[in-house]
C-alpha cells in the first residue's frame, strides 16, 4: 500500500510537470494520500473540493478528428486540459455523430462526469449509436483525472487488480485464411505464438466467419452480397455447416490443448434450434464461452428470451452484448441469467462508468464479464485498462484492442512497452486516462479538415 | 370508384403526370393484382429481371426544417420519405446509409431493408431508416401505379381516425393551471377538423416540471437540456395540480371527445401507479410515456407490467421504439394496453403494420405517434393505418411547420381532416408530391440540387 502511494505520488508530481497547472485536488486529499497535504502548489480554484464552483473548469470544445480511421474525440477547457476519447476504427463515417452533441456540453463542468452524461445519454442508443456517447465519456474521465491528477481507475472506485487480463480477439486474427479446419488451426497457432503470451483466444466462427459466404453448402440460405451490412447472413445450418464448425473446433483445441482458452464468435446469424445443437455438440471442448449465436454485432434489439433457452440448453458458457447500449438493454438478460458471460464494450455501452456498473450488476447475478473491444484502439484501450482494473471477480478478460494503422504507436504516449506481458496488461498509474498524444507526430496523420485539431 | 377503377384511374393518372419510359415493371405488377386469368399468364414475371429498376441516388435535404429523403431511380421514378421536423440534423444520418442501397432494386422493399435496417435503433436513430423505408414504398406504388395501401395487405378502412395533439393551443397559453388547460382544450374542440381524440401534455411532458411551484421533489434541468430532462418523485401538490387539470379539460370536453394524457417521461413507479388510480373516474384515452418513452433509449417493460396491472387506465407507450423486436416485452406480456410506434421512428412503414398485428394478437390497441411528421410522413400514416386490424384507434395527425409546406405538395385532401378522420386516397404510391416549382423557392444552397 505505502508503496502504491509513493508511485501514486510520484505519477502525480510527473502529472504535475506535464500539465503545468498544478493539479493538486480536493479529491486527492479524500483518498488519504500523504502526498496531497505535503503538495507545495498552488491548488487551482477549481479543484479546492469536490464540487466546483460553477464555471471554475468548463468545457470549452468538443471536436473528432478520423485519425487513421479511428474517430478520435478532443474535449477542450477553459484550463488547457484536454481529455481524449476514441471509437471503434471500423466507423470512420462518426464524427457528425460525435458533433451532434456540442451544444449539449459546452460550458459544463467536466469534472461532474454524470451531469455531462444526463444530458447526452439519452440521446445515444444500440451500436452504432451510443459510440459517439461513450467515446465523449471517456475523455471526461480523462479530463477528470487530469484535472484532479488521479489516474481513472481511481475516480471509479479503486483497482482491484494490478494487472488486467486480455483476450486475443485481433493479434494475428487477420486475415483469415480459409473455411477448412487446417486454416482454423493454422491461425490460432499464429495467435497462440504472439510474443503477447494470450492466455485466451478468441476466433470466428460460423456466421461470424467466411463460412458463412465462401463454406460449400453451409446453411438453408444464399450467402448475401458484398454491399451488405456487417454479419448479413442468417438462416438454418444444413449438418455440412454443423460438422464444418465443429471440426474446426476441434482441429484449433488440438493446437491450443488445456493450456489456453478457446472463446468462439458465432454470429449473429444462428437460429435458436441450431445454436442449442451446436453448443451442446461442443460441450466436450470446455470452451470460455460461444459469443452473439443469436443477437449481438450490428442488431439492434437483445432478444433474452431466446438467449435463456440456449443458456438453460447447455453447459457451453452462452455470451453476447457487444452491441447493447446502457444498463437497462441488459436488464432482461441479466435478471433473468439469459446468458452466462456479457461483453458490453466500453466505447459502445455508454462508457466506463457503465461498464463498471454492468459489471457490478452481472455479477450480482452469477454472470461474468468478458467485454468488447477489438477495433477500440490505444485510448479505448487505456480506457479498458481503467475500467478493467476496478471490475469485481467476475471479470474474466477484455478484448485486446489492436491499432491500426501500425503508426499508432508512434502517436501515442503513456502505454507500457511492450504493452501485454504473459496475457496481461499492468495497470499504470499516470492521471486521467494515462495516454496522451505525441501532438508533432500525430498531426502527420491529420486529414486536411481536421488539421486544428490539436490547436 | 371500385378497387380496379381507382387503379386503373391512377395509373393513367400517372402515366399522363410522368411519362416515363419505364412503366414495363408496372405494368405487370399492376396485372398480378388484374383478373386471374392475367394472373396465371404473369406468374413468371412475379420476380422482376434483375436491373429492371434500380436505386441511382439517395437524397436528403432540410426543408423548413424537416428531414426530406428523395430516393431516385434509373426510370425516372422518385420516392419521398420525411422525418421529424425536430430532426434537422438528420441528414448525415440519411446519407449513412446511400453505399447500401445504390444499385438495388427498390421495390424489393424488404430486401433492401435487410441492408440497412440492422444499421438503425431507438429514436432518432431509427428515423434515417424509416423515411427511407417511406420512400421506397412510395416507388414500389407509383412502379406498379398502386396506392402503397394496396402494397401492405389492402385497406380495411376508407377513412381513418386521427387524434390531435393541441401543442399550438396548449403554447398559447401559460399552461400550468387548471384554467389554461380548460382555454386549451376549448380552443381545440372547436377546430374545424372535428377531432374525436385531443391528446395533451401534463406532468414532466409539460412545463409543469420546470414552472410550477413545489412539484417535483428535484430542481428543474437548466434550458440546454434535452427533451424531457426533468425527472423525480412528485410532490402531494404537483398530483394535485394534475389532476386539477384534468379535471377541469374533462368539463370541457365531456364525454364526446376523448382525453388521453402525454405524461413524461420522467414519473417515478409508484407515482404514476398513484397517478392513473386518481385518475380513473375520468376515463382517459390513455396515459403515455409515464416511465420511459420519448427520447429514452430502452423500454423497462417489466415496470410498465406493474402500472398496467394497477390501473384501469389504458396505459400507453413507444414512440421511441425502434422494432418489433424492441416491443416484445411490451407486447408478450402485455406489459401495456396501447402502444404508438411512430412510422418515421420504429422502422417504417411495413414494420408498423407487422406490430400492429402483434399489437392485437395480444389485445393491445394501436395510437401511432407522429405530430412532427410533416406532410408525407402525413400520407405514410394514412396509407399504413388503412391497412391495420381493429385494435387501431386513430394515429397522431401531423400538421406542417412552416406553414408554407401546404403550398409546396399536392395530393392532399383539401381538407385534409374531416369529421376527425381523413379519407383514404388511391392514387400511386404514398400519393403526395412536391409541386417543384414551389418547393424549391424554399431549398437551402447546400440542398438546391435536390430536386434535380
Amino acid at each position: 500500500m505505502a508503496k502504491a502511494e509513493n508511485n501514486f505520488a510520484i505519477q502525480r508530481r510527473n502529472a504535475i510537470k506535464m500539465f503545468g497547472i498544478g493539479s493538486a485536488s480536493g479529491l486527492l486529499g479524500l483518498f488519504g494520500s500523504n502526498a496531497a497535504h505535503a503538495a507545495p502548489y498552488q491548488v487551482p480554484s477549481y479543484a479546492k473540493g469536490m464540487a466546483p464552483a460553477k464555471g471554475a473548469l468548463t468545457i470549452k470544445d468538443l471536436k473528432c478528428a478520423i485519425i487513421g480511421g479511428s474517430p478520435v474525440v478532443r474535449i477542450t477547457t477553459n484550463e488547457g486540459i484536454s481529455g481524449y476519447g476514441q471509437a471503434e476504427s471500423t466507423k470512420p463515417y462518426l464524427k457528425p455523430f460525435v458533433l451532434f452533441y456540442k451544444d449539449y456540453l459546452i460550458g459544463e463542468d467536466p469534472t461532474n462526469v454524470e451531469r455531462c452524461m444526463m444530458k447526452i445519454r439519452r440521446m445515444g442508443a444500440f451500436k452504432p449509436w451510443g459510440s459517439a456517447v461513450s467515446a465523449i465519456e471517456m475523455a471526461l474521465w480523462d479530463i477528470a483525472g487530469k484535472a484532479s491528477g488521479l489516474p481513472v481507475y481511481k475516480l471509479l472506485g479503486g483497482k482491484v487488480r494490478d494487472r488486467v487480463r486480455v483476450y486475443n480477439g485481433g493479434v494475428a486474427r487477420f486475415p483469415r485464411t480459409g473455411v477448412e479446419p487446417a486454416d482454423y488451426a493454422e491461425t490460432v497457432a499464429r495467435m497462440k505464438a504472439s510474443k503477447e503470451g494470450f492466455t485466451i483466444i478468441k476466433m470466428g466462427i460460423g456466421f461470424h466467419s467466411a463460412m458463412g459466404a465462401g463454406a460449400p453448402n453451409f446453411f438453408y440460405g444464399d450467402p448475401a452480397g458484398p454491399n451488405n451490412q456487417p454479419h448479413a447472413n442468417r438462416g438454418t445450418l444444413t449438418e455440412q455447416g454443423l460438422k464444418r464448425i465443429v471440426a474446426s473446433v476441434e482441429a484449433m483445441k488440438k493446437v491450443l490443448g488445456d493450456e489456453i482458452g478457446l472463446a468462439l464468435d458465432c454470429g449473429p446469424g444462428h437460429m435458436l434450434a441450431d445454436a442449442i445443437r451446436l453448443a451442446n455438440v461442443l460441450e466436450p471442448y470446455n470452451l470460455m464461452w460461444m459469443e452473439d449465436m443469436l443477437t449481438g454485432d450490428y442488431r439492434p434489439y437483445v432478444n433474452a428470451d431466446d438467449y435463456l433457452e440456449l443458456t438453460r440448453s447447455t453447459t457451453v458458457p452462452i455470451h453476447t452484448g457487444e452491441q447493447i447500449y446502457l444498463r437497462q438493454n441488459f436488464r432482461e438478460l441479466i435478471e433473468k441469467n439469459a446468458v452466462r458471460v456479457v461483453g458490453p464494450d466500453v466505447a459502445d455501452v455508454g462508457g466506463m462508468a457503465e461498464l463498471k456498473w454492468i459489471a457490478e450488476y452481472a455479477d450480482l447475478h452469477g454472470i461474468q464479464m468478458a467485454p468488447h473491444g477489438v477495433f477500440d484502439g490505444l485510448i479505448g484501450n487505456a480506457a479498458q485498462v481503467h475500467a478493467g482494473a476496478v471490475m469485481p471477480q467476475n471479470f474474466i478478460a477484455f478484448e485486446y484492442a489492436i491499432a491500426t494503422p501500425e503508426w499508432w504507436y508512434d502517436i501515442i504516449d503513456g502505454l507500457p512497452d511492450p504493452i501485454v506481458k504473459n496475457g496481461h496488461i499492468e495497470v499504470w498509474d499516470r492521471p486521467g486516462l494515462g495516454v496522451d498524444f505525441i501532438v508533432k507526430e500525430a498531426k502527420k496523420y491529420l486529414s486536411e479538415e481536421d488539421k486544428t485539431f490539436f490547436d | 370508384m371500385d378497387f380496379t377503377e381507382a387503379t386503373k384511374a391512377s395509373r393513367r393518372d400517372f402515366l399522363l403526370k410522368s411519362s416515363l419510359s419505364g412503366l414495363g415493371l408496372g405494368l405487370i405488377s399492376n396485372k398480378l393484382f388484374g383478373s386471374a386469368s392475367e394472373k396465371m399468364n404473369d406468374l413468371e414475371m412475379k420476380v422482376p429481371a434483375k436491373g429492371a429498376l434500380t436505386i441511382t441516388d439517395v437524397k436528403c435535404a432540410i426543408i423548413g426544417g424537416s428531414p426530406v429523403v428523395r430516393i431516385t431511380t434509373n426510370e425516372g421514378i422518385s420516392g419521398y420519405g420525411q422525418a421529424e421536423s425536430s430532426k434537422k440534423y438528420l441528414k448525415p444520418f440519411v446519407l449513412f446509409y446511400k453505399d447500401y442501397l445504390l444499385g438495388e432494386d427498390p421495390t424489393n422493399v424488404e430486401r433492401c431493408m435487410l441492408k440497412i435496417r440492422r444499421m438503425g435503433s431507438f429514436k432518432p436513430y431509427g428515423s434515417a431508416v424509416s423515411i427511407i423505408e417511406m420512400a421506397l414504398w412510395d416507388i414500389a406504388g407509383k412502379a406498379a401505379s398502386l396506392p402503397v395501401y394496396k402494397l401492405l395487405g389492402g385497406k380495411v378502412r376508407d377513412r381513418v381516425r386521427v387524434y390531435t395533439t393541441a401543442v399550438a393551443q396548449y403554447q398559447q397559453t401559460a399552461g400550468i393551471e387548471p384554467a389554461d388547460y380548460a382555454e386549451a382544450v376549448a380552443k381545440v374542440k372547436a377546430l374545424k377538423e372535428g377531432f374525436t381524440i385531443i391528446k395533451m401534455p401534463i406532468g414532466f411532458h409539460s412545463r409543469m416540471a420546470s414552472q410550477a411551484p413545489n412539484f417535483f421533489y428535484g430542481d428543474p434541468a437548466g434550458p440546454r437540456n434535452q427533451p424531457h430532462a426533468n425527472r423525480g418523485p412528485l410532490t402531494e401538490q404537483g398530483l394535485k395540480r394534475i389532476i386539477a387539470c384534468v379535471e377541469a379539460m374533462k368539463k370541457v370536453l365531456g364525454d364526446e371527445i376523448g382525453l388521453a394524457i402525454d405524461c413524461g417521461p420522467g414519473f417515478m413507479l409508484s407515482d404514476a401507479i398513484r397517478l392513473c388510480r386518481s385518475l380513473e373516474p375520468y376515463n382517459l384515452m390513455w396515459m403515455e410515456d409515464l416511465l420511459t418513452g420519448d427520447y429514452r433509449p430502452y423500454v423497462m417493460a417489466d415496470d410498465y407490467l406493474e402500472l398496467t396491472r394497477s390501473t384501469t387506465v389504458p396505459i400507453h407507450t413507444g414512440e421511441q421504439i425502434y422494432l418489433r423486436q424492441n416491443f416484445r416485452e411490451l407486447i408478450e406480456r402485455n406489459a401495456i394496453r396501447v402502444i404508438g410506434p411512430d412510422v418515421a421512428d420504429v422502422g417504417g412503414m411495413a414494420e408498423i403494420k407487422w406490430i400492429a398485428e402483434f399489437a392485437d394478437l395480444h389485445g393491445i390497441q394501436m395510437a401511432p405517434h407522429g405530430i412532427y411528421d410533416g406532410l408525407i410522413g402525413n400520407a405514410a400514416q394514412v396509407h399504413v393505418a388503412a391497412t391495420m386490424p381493429q385494435n387501431f384507434v386513430a394515429f397522431e395527425y401531423s400538421f406542417a411547420l412552416p406553414e408554407w409546406w401546404y403550398d409546396i405538395i399536392t395530393g392532399m385532401p383539401k381538407d385534409i381532416v374531416k369529421n376527425g378522420h381523413i379519407d383514404v386516397w388511391d392514387r400511386p404510391g404514398l400519393g403526395v408530391d412536391f409541386i417543384v416549382k414551389e418547393a424549391k423557392k424554399y431549398l437551402s444552397e447546400e440542398d438546391k440540387k435536390f430536386f434535380d
